[in-house]
């Protein structure tokens, strides 16, 4: 009956989280100030996604054509470990042994580093919280601040056991950051990155950062290796443009981010800049599915994060007791269809559905009405004795009237007794933080009747 | 204020106003009476199905939506305090009525005609204020997301308590995140709903206010329950209450 998600305990991750989500709640706001343009955007940019979403096969084959065309390779996975296997042979015959990685929920999703450090390769998170996160071992504790959970104490121990000792100084840990970093782009024979966007019509991928590390891991090392979701594709290179605005505005509230790449297959043997090898991985793993369910709406999610930032409850508890590498509302809906392990249904239930965050999604999701379904589906009708009796309690004006003359005395009752004896039930957890509701007994439609009959006389 | 005597509007309490406020049930008639309406109280009603149904007890709130409609049979209007079940009337009872074609036909017909409080006031009745004072010293609002957000009622509230004679309304920080009550959430994830109820009277409290109007019913509930425990110096009182100019 519990549910998993509880408040961080330290005082400290509280205020870095309130302070973080209170931020981007800001920029977000001046991002979208005018509502008609944010309705706008919304509507055209469900508009390209949804058109896409209604012939992936057609698209698919389309995008494939123009990155062949442009000298890339494109490659399916039907699943993590399909996906796992393709980026590990693509590294195998382009004799990588050192590669460097941008920011990408989606390898996140598949458990990439694992499986390259298992056969021998390299690879290094280049994005500065992932950078940090990759060395503790963890998963990103939000979409944009993967390490907003750690100290610049911790930091600072975490780089002095792996490089060189270093003080807990933003400036001096980002210059050893940057150090490390430079060394290995420099050394990479491949760079990896995910895609925020790709138009079909050109081949082209989007990829939005605000370090420029995904920038130097898609131009400098001579091959570059791109993980997509089959979500993400739009039709055209104009759609393209529409979500390369809409997600930084959600996300940090500007109309581009610091960095917006768009890039169209490999270099090849000319003496251009830029890889000389080109691999889009496009990566399925359960979205097919969720296609073809009636929780399809959620492949619409840019992974921008507004929604975890609005949520009370993601600012409450964080990212990581939702289990998985997605958090949040999104997270919740995601991580139970993507990965459905036991506990994950509970995820449905870690929300007051207060539908903020399908106010803020600038996509528009029906967040709390995919939890919602959740919910619904995860029992059965009618499923156990008290909803049927607390149905026919609620439809029987007697049988109310007469279970509020009982429930009068026993709610009296147990106000009085301290924590220590009160017996099993929903007022053990109703009595954290709040009193028992007063209840006389006597409902206000009874005490209308009555007084109408004293009238009456 | 001009009266409208041939408004007979149908109120419907709320089970929670039924059996845990009836004071908040009694101000609705109150003001409603005092705009020359003759409110009338359904003796069958009980609820509308709504926490059973965002629980995702979808067949037992199908039965308890049937009850709704055929207690609400024939109404003209009506008038309730709570935002969200309103909400869940119009947007959801129609659907889950399907399987009986009538009664779903019936439910959309009520749908349509079915207001919360401050809503029908000012919208239907064109009620720019109350003639109310405002709850003293000094107060604020929280809107609640049934109300705000799942009704998309963001006007009326506010126009009729700003209209209330006396101090103006303090600004809420942060007024339009949940306070934490959603149901079934307050008793599966009693901790995290405790830490959002501390953060919202946390807020009262920064915005100087010793009253806390509250837009719906069950965050009305949450809210005085909590108060009651850990900040007994604030009172909690319903829009209804407010807009009756009741604790003034």
């Amino acid at each position: 009956m519990a549910g998993r998600l509880k408040p961080v305990s330290q005082e400290r991750l509280a205020q870095a989280l309130a302070g973080f989500t209170g931020r981007l709640r800001q920029l977000r706001a001046q991002g979208f100030s005018d509502p008609a343009l944010t309705a706008s955007f919304r509507a055209r940019a469900r508009a390209a996604k949804l058109e896409y979403l209604s012939r992936p096969a057609f698209y698919l084959a389309r995008l494939a054509e123009r990155v062949e065309d442009e000298g890339g390779r494109v490659h399916f996975a039907g699943d993590a470990a399909e996906a796992r296997q393709q980026v590990v042979a693509i590294c195998a015959r382009a004799g990588v042994s050192r590669l460097v990685k941008g920011k990408s929920m989606t390898c996140e999703e598949i458990e990439l580093n694992p499986a390259l450090e298992a056969v021998g390769i390299q690879a290094t998170e280049t994005d500065l919280g992932e950078f940090i996160i990759q060395l503790a071992g963890e998963t990103p504790f939000h979409i944009l601040g993967p390490a907003l959970h750690r100290t610049r104490r911790e930091i600072a121990e975490l780089f002095s056991r792996h490089f060189e000792p270093v003080d807990p100084d933003p400036k001096a840990l980002t210059a050893l950051a940057r150090k490390v970093l430079r060394e290995r782009f420099l050394q990479a024979e491949a760079g990896l990155t995910g895609v925020n966007v790709m138009a079909c019509d050109s081949g082209t991928m989007a990829l939005v950062t605000n370090e420029g590390n995904g920038r130097f891991c898609s131009t400098l090392p001579r091959v570059h290796i791109a993980v997509m979701g089959l979500e993400k594709p739009v039709p055209t290179l104009g759609d393209l443009a529409l979500i390369s605005t809409l997600l930084p505005r959600a996300a940090v509230g500007w109309p581009l981010s610091s960095y917006v790449s768009w890039l169209r297959g490999a270099a090849g043997r000319s003496a251009g800049a830029g890889p000389r090898e080109f691999h889009l991985v496009i990566v399925d793993n359960g979205r097919s599915r969720i296609l073809a369910s009636d929780y399809r709406e959620i492949l619409l999610c840019l992974r921008c994060s507004s929604c975890l930032n609005h949520c009370p409850i993601y600012i409450a508890a964080g990212g990581h007791q939702y289990g998985w590498v997605y958090t949040g509302p999104m997270g919740s809906v995601l991580t139970p269809l993507l990965r459905g392990e036991e506990g994950d249904e509970d995820l449905s239930q870690a929300s007051t559905l207060c539908g903020v965050c399908r106010e803020k999604c600038p996509m528009g999701i029906d967040l709390p009405g995919l939890l919602l379904r959740r919910r619904q589906e995860a029992r059965p009708p009618l499923h156990g004795l008290l909803p049927r009796l607390a149905a026919e309690m609620l439809s029987h004006r007697e049988l109310f009237q007469g279970a509020c003359r009982l429930a009068a005395p026993l709610l009296k009752g147990l106000s009085h007794l301290d924590d220590k004896h009160l017996p099993p039930g929903p007022w053990r957890g109703w009595r954290r933080g709040r009193r028992l509701p007063p209840m006389s007994g006597s409902t206000l439609l009874g005490a209308l009747r009555h007084s109408k009959d004293r009238t009456r006389g | 204020m001009t009266a409208i005597p041939t408004l007979r509007p149908a109120f419907f309490a709320t089970c929670l106003v039924d059996a845990l406020a009836p004071q908040v049930g009694r101000a609705a008639l109150r003001l409603l009476a005092r705009r020359g309406m003759r409110p009338q109280v359904p003796a069958r009603q009980v609820c509308c199905g709504q926490s059973l149904f965002k629980a995702g007890h979808s067949a037992a709130a199908r039965r308890v939506a049937r009850a709704w409609v055929q207690a609400f049979s024939g109404a003209e209007l009506i008038v309730s305090p709570s935002g969200s079940c309103v909400a869940h009337v119009r947007r959801n009872l129609p659907g889950l009525l399907e399987p009986w074609p009538e009664l779903a036909a019936q439910a959309r017909e009520l749908a349509a005609r079915t207001f919360e409080l401050s809503q029908f006031l000012y919208r239907v009745t064109g009620l720019d204020s109350t003639g109310a004072a405002a709850p003293s010293p000094a107060w604020t609002y929280h809107p609640s997301c049934g109300l705000h957000r799942a009704l998309g009622e963001d006007e009326a509230p506010y126009r009729l308590l700003d209209a209330l004679a006396g101090e103006p309304r303090r600004p809420l920080p942060e007024a339009e995140r949940c306070c934490g009550f959603g149901g079934s959430f307050s008793v599966t994830h009693p901790e995290l709903s405790a830490r959002l109820l501390a953060d919202k009277l946390a807020a009262a409290r920064q915005a100087g206010a010793r009253t806390l109007v509250v837009g719906d019913v069950g965050c009305f509930l949450h809210l005085s329950c909590g108060a009651a425990q850990s900040d007994p110096e604030l009172r909690v009182i319903h829009l209804a209450e407010a807009l009756a100019g009741e604790g003034a």
